[in-house]
């Protein structure tokens, strides 16, 4: 037994390992005890990515001291990519906002609370109509669903953005389009059960480093002669870590991934190797104008899709092309198509989404076991925030809009706001809202865990003037963002504050409250509901609901208001419980059914819908639409696309035309510009960066080439380098043989460092269904200036 | 004094070398094998020498790559101001 307390943590070291590899521990024996001198265990979501792994936290002495993977959640089991090693860590960075700051004559002063809340109050007072607030798919399902409470009934405007709408809109308007209902009916056990995977534009063996290892590990564990028949694809146009585990390589001149789907349809259709049973049953097909059409008109749109035609747009081979028909024509093959950024941050992103479907519901490689596209998200709540609570401009919760009558009286009755709160017209998108903020026409935004400063496309267009408006911006440390800030809020993070996230699969995942914030630093949860008491206190009219009391009121289970906008007051209620459950209750009319907050507080991530059984136990749901695991699907249906709008169960084939891109590399501008993550940070680095390890692995933003463009141009590693395009210039450091290779006529630069601001250069022209700007590609010129 | 617990994944054909490479490391402990995945417990004097210890593991020849399972920091992190 062990004796001291360093061989106790490392006997749990050892313990947790053991369970991660499947190995039966000792009864009794588990990683995660609690230490009588303190140290104790409880879980929460990791806040990276949106893979949504299983974290168990250690706590000791009012700091998180321990994490590990957490062996319990289905996503993970155990395992942690490397930034789960500093997930602990982004909460101690040495310049934590601690107090509130008010720029008085262009310098921050420390502020009191209820200077900075009063000051926020009046501000939104004098302009409501013109106020907007911006926040992110990191916002707690609580946060979101509290932040569209305010601005859509509260102020009655709409313009509530996430910044979900640069990575992950373009995902959500395809699933619309195609199935009637937002997010993947798939799940990660189909990572266990596939033999082929084939990843869009995606590096997920950085990205998501965990389910990449869900599958590499399957693939490495099989007797050579079954692991041969398991293939990884990597369709891309940069090579990547990703690229280095694939089995076949296909490198794609950018935007023709829409070819190289439409390239794959015209093969099943002519090789007459689609699933035909499926297709009677289950789709129908329309045009890119939204018209119907049958499958005659269909097979005529796709002649322009021929092998031929294809390679030669896409610089993909006819050998390569002609596999991948094969492989999705091929009945016994099991396939998951995956992406992220490089279908969705696309200018005809929501049809190159649509034009995957297309492929998968064609080959019927969906709804069955290892069978699935899989859009997967960036951000910890990208979809169980920005996207099921609805926190776009046209959206209201669960998938309600704000267009619809209907939706709006469901909206305003649970919220008991006054009849004809809720504004019918949509509210500014994204770069609309910033472009209004830059022409006055918003006088004010409140920017919530974010940083448009830094992440926006074409910077010095859509944050000009930023500065001069009223822009109040919460945060946990300086940003490019709060430089422009008048007034700065300092946030609670992660665990310092309970919470709720939904990740790429439907799974909602709840944490309680671990350790308290830093100094004054509290919950933005609490600093709306103080700011919106703040304006009710004062008499502004759209936060009294219909009996005249406070619309955000927070209410105990006998309906009695809580005084939770007092932050003594708020720290003894867990206020996310309630607002929560009030938020469920939207949800189970929508076929988006949560578990009740209770329920959730018990499990380790629960996919929704979530309905209760006969015997009173939560199910969740593995796979949408499928008999035996959908509730909602019919006896008897078998696959039920319930969702679709037409009323028919049918998903919609679309006949989605390749359009070029809005800028292509020319005589003046002749290079390919593409912009992404890297391991080590997390999007813009605010975090990951005060990590010294991850800050020391990846200090700064470079600019990686070919080599053989490199060799041409003259350049080698380190030399410095200015890229160009038509709205603007970056200076970096050459990276020639680095951790990826572009194609040649093609460059990559990270966007983490706030340094080197690349979005300085990038495009924000954008997807004109999905609005979410391109970040992919545009065209630049480099040249060595040292 | 950080305790890590880690998991490194090999090609089956390198499990048994890497193993021996892993156990001949003064600061490593080889826990578990299991097919091309080795479970291993680190005690380094600091995370830096946690990064550097995982740069050299993943360098050894076999190793596809590293997962974390178990952390602990205990003993104080230093972090930084990133600008």
């Amino acid at each position: 037994m062990p004796t001291s307390r360093r061989e106790f943590i490392r006997r749990s070291a050892q313990l947790a390992a053991l369970a991660a590899l499947g190995v039966p521990l000792p009864e009794g024996a588990s990683a995660a005890v609690n230490l009588p001198d303190g140290l104790h265990w409880q879980k929460a979501p990791c806040r990276f990515c949106g893979t949504g792994c299983g974290v168990m936290v250690g706590v000791q002495g009012g700091r998180v001291v321990a994490v590990q993977g957490d062996p319990d959640n289905g996503v993970n089991k155990g395992l942690l990519c490397a930034k789960g090693y500093h997930a602990g860590g982004i909460l101690y960075g040495k310049d934590r906002l601690t107090h509130p700051l008010i720029r008085k004559n262009g310098v921050y002063e420390k502020a009191s609370w209820d200077e900075a809340i009063e000051l926020i109050a009046d501000s939104i007072m004098a302009d409501p109509d013109r106020f907007s607030i911006y926040g992110s798919g990191q916002w707690t399902v609580p946060e979101g669903y509290q932040n569209s409470k305010f601005i859509k009934a509260g102020l009655s405007n709409n313009h509530l953005e996430p910044n979900a709408r640069l990575c992950m809109a373009s995902a959500a308007v395809g699933l619309i389009s195609t199935f009637g209902v937002d997010e993947p009916s798939g799940c990660y056990e189909d990572l266990d059960e596939c033999d082929t995977v084939i990843t869009w534009g995606n590096n997920w063996a950085e990205m998501h480093p965990v389910l990449f290892s869900r599958f590499m590990d399957r693939k490495k564990a099989l007797p050579k002669f079954q692991s041969a028949r398991m293939t990884y694809i990597d369709m891309a146009t940069r090579k990547t870590r990703s690229t280095q585990s694939a089995d076949i390589y296909m490198e794609f001149v950018p935007q023709t991934d829409m070819v190289i789907a439409n390239c794959i349809c015209y093969q099943l259709l002519k090789n007459d190797t689609y699933d035909k049973d499926f297709v009677a049953k289950h789709t129908r097909f329309q045009a890119d104008d939204g018209s119907e059409m049958d499958l005659e008109a269909f097979r005529t749109f796709l002649e322009d899709y021929t092998l031929e035609k294809a390679s030669a747009l896409s610089g993909v081979s006819i050998g390569h092309l002609k596999m991948l028909g094969d492989l999705f024509g091929d009945p016994k093959r099991k396939v998951v198509s995956l992406w992220c950024m490089g279908l969705n941050q696309h200018t005809r992103g929501t049809a190159v989404n649509n034009l995957v479907y297309n492929v998968h519901l064609l080959a019927g490689k969906i709804g069955k076991p290892g069978s699935t596209p899989f859009s997967l998200t960036g951000q910890p709540s990208a979809c169980g925030t920005a996207r099921e609570v609805g926190t776009f401009a046209h959206a209201l919760p669960s998938g309600r809009l704000v267009a619809n009558e209907e939706h709006r009286k469901e909206c305003e009755d649970l919220w008991n706001a006054v009849p004809g709160a809720i504004n019918p017209k949509p509210g500014f998108h994204t770069v609309q809202m910033f472009e209004a903020l830059a022409a006055g026409e918003l006088t004010g935004m409140w920017v919530q865990v974010t940083n448009p400063g830094q992440s926006m496309p074409h910077l010095h267009k859509n944050l000009a003037n930023a500065e001069d408006r009223f822009l109040v911006v919460s945060d946990v440390y300086p940003t490019a963002t709060t430089r422009l800030a008048k007034v700065v809020l300092p946030s609670a993070l992660w665990v310092e504050k309970n919470g709720v996230f939904g990740n790429s699969e439907r799974r909602t995942q709840q944490w309680f409250k671990a350790v308290d914030p830093p100094g004054e630093a509290r919950d933005d949860v609490w600093q709306v509901l103080a700011v919106a008491h703040r304006m009710y206190e004062k008499g502004f009219k759209g936060l009294r609901d219909r009996d005249g009391n406070f619309l955000l009121a927070i209410r105990d289970e006998n309906g009695q208001e809580i005084e939770a906008w007092k932050w003594e007051v708020f720290n003894t209620v867990n206020v996310d419980r309630i607002l929560y459950n009030e938020y469920r209750a939207l949800t189970t009319k929508k076929h988006k059914d949560l578990a009740p907050y209770d329920v959730l507080a018990e499990h380790h991530g629960l996919r929704w819908p979530v309905v209760q059984d006969d015997a009173g136990i939560w199910r969740e749901t593995t796979r949408r639409f499928v008999e035996g695991e959908d509730p909602y699907v019919e006896k008897g249906k078998g696959i039920q696309f319930y969702g679709a709008k037409a009323g028919d169960d049918r998903a919609i084939i679309w006949a989605r035309p390749y359009v070029a891109p809005p800028e292509v590399p020319d005589a003046e501008y002749p290079l390919w510009l593409c912009t992404g993550r890297v391991l080590e940070h997390w999007h813009t680095g605010t975090m990951t960066q005060r990590v010294k390890e991850l800050h020391n692995a990846m200090p700064r933003a470079y600019v990686e080439f070919h080599p053989m463009d490199a060799n041409e141009l003259g350049i080698q590693d380190g030399d410095t380098i200015r890229v160009q395009s038509r709205r603007g210039s970056m200076v970096l450091p050459a990276w020639v043989r680095g951790r990826g290779m572009p194609a040649r006529g093609a460059v990559f630069v990270p966007f983490f460092d706030e340094n080197k601001l690349i979005n300085e250069v990038t495009l924000d022209a954008f997807c004109p269904q999905s609005k979410q700007p391109d970040y992919k590609k545009c065209a630049v010129r480099v040249e060595k200036v040292g | 004094m950080p305790i890590s617990s880690l998991v490194v994944h090999t090609g089956e054909e390198y499990t048994s070398k890497v193993r021996d490479q892993l156990n001949g490391h003064p600061v490593i402990e080889v826990v578990h094998v299991s097919g091309g995945a080795i479970a291993i417990v680190t005690e380094t004097p600091d995370d830096s020498v946690d990064k550097l210890l995982w740069k050299q593991i993943e360098e050894i020849p076999g190793v596809s790559h590293l997962e974390l399972v178990y952390h602990n920091f205990e003993d104080g992190k230093e972090y930084i101001d990133a600008h």
